[in-house]
């Protein structure tokens, strides 16, 4: 078995940077079952997951999922919690070998297998490996023999309302080597009664929802350390290259603004070149917030600090900040303005 | 004469120091406020766009210091507990995940606490799509006025 421990190697590496940061959202589920190995195991085709649990349980198995997991079993403990699982490591470190070497040795494994669960065969036409977002990162697994350990039902997204009823007979005819139809692997030797095969059961929905929860994060948090980084970045600004710049980014969002009557030619562009992106930045947000609050009252924002008056720039350049960058030391110095 | 000048100057450069510090942030603040209006702006009204309009507004003008991400994904964690004990008889932990999980997308995404499911799931494809956005103007942005051209589009994870 070749393959085996380059598999199990995979494995590990995917769980290690998984459980990492997922530890700590696992200490709810953790009693639900434990260890980090199983649910790599379930993104790999049926066939790859197969070849990794049989050998792998009748060899070392507390080698390899122990390693990341929180499990305090010794043996190797299957977790239903989808917190363990990033999809997105589990997948970089899968996502290229799944096809090529696991297929040929497939095929035996399946024939192992059959042997100690007869209805492995027509199972296995029934999974697939999914891409990242649809439905089933988990799917049935070949039942193990009692030396195995790990225990999960899986079921896909679709059926979700109906497997309550369909898995609880196969769950609770789950003796430790009986055959139900669906093959499964167990958390831990002799729990195989009903409630505890329910409650590793894992959803495709929750995976997908995790996925999801975990971008927006990610994607709140750039936002946040952008805000953060252009705050800093603010007092050194040379705008020598930023003409082009306003007319296209900040003109673009500005310019939404426009619907609210706000005449941009009326800003007072030419403080930028006098007092530095800071003065941008202010102007922006002021801008913003009295388009969104006051839209009415804008103007005597622009009044208020000191800007000079509307009329002074009325009649510069047609553009759509009415105001030439070149020319606005002249016009900058005449008004009051504040620093 | 000059080691009083010297101390006196090594206080008001840590004094300076704070001082800026406190003024980055609060700058940071500010932007980060101009860039979820800015956001606001370009969701075509949409109800989160609509929200984050209003909440942005609540929020510069009462707390200058709130930080509206933190304090949303921290509380689910109560009830991720309460709903799991609750669930576990009827074993329907599923479901119970799944509306956890609907809930903490519901507090990420602003002005979905009403929606129905369907609703929040096309919100937060939209919602998502913005902040993609944003952050790809924010990067630019800051790249541009470093000045130093700093890599604005950092290698970003595999999804």
């Amino acid at each position: 078995m070749p393959e085996l421990p380059a598999a199990g190697a995979e494995i590990q590496a995917a769980l290690i940077p998984a459980a990492g940061p997922a530890a700590s959202s696992t200490a709810s589920a953790a009693g639900r079952g434990g260890g980090g190995s199983f649910t790599a195991l379930l993104g790999l085709p049926t066939s790859q997951a197969m070849e990794l649990l049989l050998p792998r349980a009748a060899a070392a198995a507390g080698a390899a999922p122990p390693a990341p997991a929180p499990a305090p079993a010794p043996a190797p403990t299957f977790p239903s919690d989808p917190h363990l699982v990033d999809p997105a490591a589990r997948f970089s470190a899968f996502a290229s070998p799944s096809p090529s070497s696991p297929a040929p040795p497939a095929g035996k494994r399946k024939a192992d297998t059959a042997d100690r669960a007869t209805k492995v065969g027509h199972r296995t036409p029934r999974l697939h490996f999914h891409s990242l977002l649809s439905e089933p990162y988990y799917h049935s697994s070949p039942e193990l023999t009692s030396d195995c350990s790990g225990g999960l039902l899986t079921q896909g997204k679709s059926a979700k309302k109906g497997k309550t009823a369909e898995e609880k007979p196969t769950a609770g005819g789950d003796g430790e080597d009986d055959k139900p139809a669906y093959v499964h692997v167990r958390a831990r030797r002799g729990q195989a009664t009903d409630s505890h095969s329910l409650a590793e059961r894992v959803s495709g929905t929750a995976l997908v929802l995790d996925e999801i929860i975990n971008h927006v994060q990610s994607l709140q948090r750039q936002v946040e350390y952008l805000s953060m980084r252009l705050a800093a970045v603010n007092p050194r600004v040379d705008f020598g290259g930023l003409d082009s710049f306003l007319t296209t980014e900040c003109g673009r969002i500005a310019g939404l603004n426009c619907k609210n009557g706000i005449d941009l030619e009326q800003v007072t562009w030419p403080e930028m070149s006098v007092h530095g992106a800071r003065h941008l930045m202010q102007l922006q947000q002021q801008f913003w917030h009295s388009d969104l609050a006051h839209p009415h009252q804008a103007a005597s924002q622009w009044e208020k600090r000191g800007d000079g008056h509307p009329p002074v720039f009325s009649s510069s350049s047609p553009s759509l900040f009415g105001y030439d960058l070149t020319s606005s030391g002249k016009i900058a110095r005449n008004p009051t303005t504040p620093s | 004469m000059d080691h009083h000048v010297a101390v006196f100057e090594v206080n008001g450069q840590e004094g300076m120091m704070e001082k800026q510090q406190q003024l980055v942030r609060e700058r940071g603040r500010r932007i980060k406020a101009a860039a979820e209006l800015g956001l606001a702006r370009s969701s075509r009204g949409r109800q989160w766009g609509r929200a984050l309009g209003r909440r942005a507004l609540v929020v510069d003008r009462k707390d200058p210091s709130a930080y509206p991400y933190e304090f949303e994904v921290t509380s689910p964690a109560g009830k991720h507990q309460v709903a799991q004990e609750e669930a576990s008889s009827p074993e329907e932990e599923d479901e119970v995940v799944v509306e956890e999980k609907v809930a903490l997308l519901r507090q990420l995404v602003p002005g979905s606490e009403d929606m129905a499911v369907e609703g929040l799931l096309e919100e937060t494809a939209d919602y998502i799509a913005a902040l993609k956005a944003q952050v790809g103007v924010m990067r630019a942005l800051a790249c541009l006025l470093s000045g130093s051209g700093l890599d604005a589009l950092p290698e970003e994870k595999p999804q």
